[in-house]
């Protein structure tokens, strides 16, 4: 054969690869798509109709990273998303060239004061420092970002013994003292895997002065892995503090509370995610899930929207000062505010009887990691905006605000949004979807498919692989002591020495025109809206 | 007491942290070492339970040096006295470990340094200033502070400094005027002084090792914190590094060994 020869066979070859193939796949696509009975774009057009399908697959993605400019994703804008990183990574919170903000929209902002707290006059604890490591960048081209991690002693920035908020002062055996304002909401193992949660636990018991949730899940050995102080919550499916057959158990109770690192519980009447019980899957209930849980393995869990063990307020606080009893920690309950008027006859309840919870967690009902459906989601419960001023008023109004403590949760991922929640009632602040971010989130929105490319919101081991809990526990030790070095930042220019004294007086709220008006204004709003509802 | 006893070894022997004789310098009979042994050894043993009330004040102990001196002074089981720029801060430096926090006040000063052993003065002397920036530090407090040290007799006066300091004696411009005005004030005062200037300084942990040096090469070199706190108050008995200039940052000896063998 002359090398002609293989020259001409080669070409043939060539244009068998790059023409031949191709058309062949074309028609196969073609047919295949003008044939099936699903979608009809496909077959009115076939093979070019997929491009619908390929770009709506990706959309996310590109709208997060090219199309929509910084400030307008959701839940969470670019922006937002990277306040909470690199807090996390850098323990920095510098911009430059001013906010990005909307100023001609509506929004609350703090008031500062003509003359601010000194560093030296803030009240703040720096006693302890906190060994973490932070990022520090080397160069950053356009292909490449050189950084390297370095170990770092941070101020911590607690709150002094004497302001540090405490769960069941009156109330308790053990109350539950906590020397910073923000911690993580309820989360449970199950709903993020294993390592996210492990991290979770090693960065907030690394910081100090916060606490972590457990979510309704049960309480894991991942949740003590780091020793931070721990708020376990029930639901009404009572995972972790149930006998066989659904009861509530005294007796896993009791040990629960024996733990050191338990400092109070939680009750969940209802959740941002979550106005529904719960649903978990057989296959989804693996032998360590039922044994953190105690429920039988492989078997479909239902539960119930509303706990079995009472029905209104008087059963619900005789079950919570058993609770308290027996247990000598702080019980609290978690709850999303819809009617006003439910709320209101609890909190006389309250007055009345004397009794109730040392803390009530007040979520904003937008919803968080839970997988959940949308018509909740979006749509009941108010925002925490609303919601946190009209619990505040009422448990004054009825005198019983000095005995119990308001968390609110819904959003609240900056040291801004912090300090406006603060002065708008709040005695401390749950984040729960921060925290996700700081250990590898991406906002992939995937959490209710098991299938999160962060290994974050899963409990499948391969995608779990990427996330070292070595690497992200310092992300979540300086995602919170970020926070609260904020907070004392936002304190100092309100004129506070620290965060724990904002108050209505120092935020205000100003709509589209400019016009600027009190908080009370909200709690007006909020009366006369419920008032029409009654009429 | 422990001035006679570092009086004496200074003749005849050096000593490891133990109280063990590691040599013998000079014509010491049998007796006189055997002497020192067991005074040096008691005066050491006495330090480790805090037996020596070894009374040391903290000038400018709020900084950020500051709170690491005091933490260190007190897992030393010296006692420590905080001076503090305001009140604010003095309940942080007791929970810290320090005995007693005040707040500078000069004419309250002199019985607190009557009771005191030794004198650490933080100056807010930054290695970061280059040459365009001017002075920082308050050369009156510092005149101050070391008239009144003479004054009450408080014998031993540990001043942190800054590697930096020197730059005015070269500095054509002469706009930097004497940032080491408060190294020369302190050499020419009747006490037993030790200028520690130390090199940029970063809040890493504490590496426990360092590099001494009269002249550090290497005039950007850093150094945690958390060392510069240790090595100044290691300082206080190191009789090696009495009456000098040293500079320190970051390096591989053991800081007591570092100051012991300079």
């Amino acid at each position: 054969m002359s090398l002609t020869d293989s020259l001409v066979i080669a070409l043939f070859i060539f244009i068998a690869l790059v023409i031949f193939v191709p058309v062949i796949l074309f028609i196969y696509w073609y047919v295949k798509d003008d044939r099936q009975k699903q979608h009809s774009i496909l077959r009115n057009f076939p093979v070019i109709g997929k491009v619908r399908y390929i770009t709506e697959k990706v959309g996310p993605e590109l709208r997060q990273y090219l199309f929509n400019n910084d400030t307008e994703g959701k839940p969470f804008s670019r922006k937002e998303y990277q306040d909470v990183v690199k807090a996390g990574k850098y323990k920095e919170r510098l911009i430059g060239f001013g906010s990005i903000r909307d100023f001609d929209e509506e929004g609350f902002y703090i008031r500062n004061t003509l003359f601010p707290k000194l560093v030296d006059e803030m009240k703040v604890d720096n006693t302890q420092k906190v060994k973490t490591r932070v990022y520090k960048v080397d160069g950053d081209n356009l292909f490449s970002r050189k950084e390297h991690s370095e170990e770092k002693l941070a101020d911590p920035y607690y709150l002094r013994d004497e302001d540090a908020v405490v769960l069941g002062e009156k109330t308790c055996r053990q109350p539950f003292r906590v020397k910073g304002l923000v911690g993580q909401s309820a989360m449970s193992y199950g709903s993020l895997g294993e390592k996210a949660i492990t991290a979770l636990s090693k960065g907030l018991g690394l910081a100090g002065g916060t606490w972590m949730n457990t979510g309704e899940g049960g309480l894991s050995q991942y949740h003590l892995a780091g020793s931070p102080d721990i708020i376990m919550q029930i639901g009404p499916d009572m995972f972790g503090v149930r006998k066989p057959n659904g009861e509530f158990s005294w007796e896993e109770f009791k040990k629960k509370s024996e733990i050191p690192e338990v400092k109070a519980f939680e009750l969940k009447l209802a959740q941002g995610a979550k106005t529904r019980g719960g649903h978990v899957e057989g296959e989804k209930v693996t032998e360590e899930i039922a044994r953190i849980r105690l429920v039988e393995v492989g078997k479909t869990i239902n539960s119930p929207n509303r706990f079995y063990e009472f029905e209104d307020a008087p059963s619900m606080f005789d079950f919570i000062e058993e609770l308290r009893s027996i247990g000598g920690k702080p019980v609290g309950m978690k709850i999303v505010v819809g009617d006003l008027d439910a709320l209101e006859s609890m909190i006389s309840y309250m007055k009345e009887s004397g009794k109730g919870p040392d803390f009530i967690t007040v979520d904003g009902g937008e919803g968080g990691t839970g997988a959940t459906y949308q018509e909740l989601a979006d749509s009941v419960g108010l925002p925490i905006q609303s919601a946190l001023t009209v619990v505040d008023e009422m448990l004054r109004e009825y005198g019983v605000r000095d005995r119990v403590k308001i968390i609110a949760s819904g959003k609240l991922i900056t040291p801004d949004k912090i300090a406006i929640a603060l002065a708008m009632g709040a005695d401390l602040v749950n984040i729960a979807r921060g925290f996700m971010i700081s250990v590898g989130c991406i906002m992939a929105q995937v959490c209710h498919t098991n299938h999160c490319p962060a290994g974050v919101a899963t409990t499948d081991k391969k995608l779990q692989d990427g996330l070292i809990v070595d690497e992200k526990h310092y992300r979540v030790c300086n995602y919170v002591i970020s926070l609260r070095e904020g907070l004392f930042n936002l304190a100092a220019a309100a004129g506070i020495d620290n965060p724990a004294q904002f108050e209505r007086k120092h935020i205000v709220h100003k709509d589209k025109f400019g016009r600027v008006s009190p908080i009370e204004d909200l709690l007006h709003a909020a009366k006369r809206a419920q008032l029409q509802k009654e009429s | 007491m422990q001035w006679l006893c570092l009086g004496l070894q200074s003749h005849v022997m050096s000593y490891s942290e133990n109280g063990i004789i590691l040599y013998i310098r000079g014509p010491g009979g049998c007796f006189f070492v055997c002497l020192i042994l067991v005074l040096n050894k008691s005066y050491v043993e006495k330090v480790r339970k805090g037996g020596v009330s070894m009374k040391v004040i903290v000038i400018g102990a709020n900084g950020d040096v500051g709170e690491h001196v005091i933490r260190k002074l007190a897992e030393r089981k010296l006692e420590a006295l905080a001076v503090a720029a305001n009140e604010n801060q003095t309940e942080d430096l007791i929970k810290l470990g320090a005995a007693h926090a005040i707040v500078y006040d000069e004419q309250k000063l002199i019985p607190h340094l009557q009771a005191s052993d030794a004198v650490i003065y933080l100056t807010g002397v930054n290695p970061k200033k280059h040459s365009s920036k001017t002075v920082m530090v308050d050369h009156q407090s510092i005149s101050d502070i070391i008239q009144l040290a003479q004054k009450s007799g408080v014998r031993r006066f540990v001043m942190m400094s800054a590697v930096k300091a020197e730059e005015s004696d070269t500095d054509p411009s002469r706009k930097i005027a004497a940032k080491d005005l408060p190294e020369d004030m302190l050499k020419a005062a009747n006490l037993v002084y030790t200028v520690i200037r130390i090199g940029q300084l970063t809040d890493k942990p504490g590496s426990g090792k360092i590099t001494l040096s009269e002249k550090i090469h290497d005039r950007d070199a850093e150094i945690p914190r958390e060392d510069a706190a240790e090595v100044l108050v290691e300082s206080i008995d190191k009789e090696a590094i009495f009456n000098s200039t040293i500079e320190a940052a970051s390096g591989n000896t053991a800081i007591r060994e570092a100051l012991s063998q300079f």
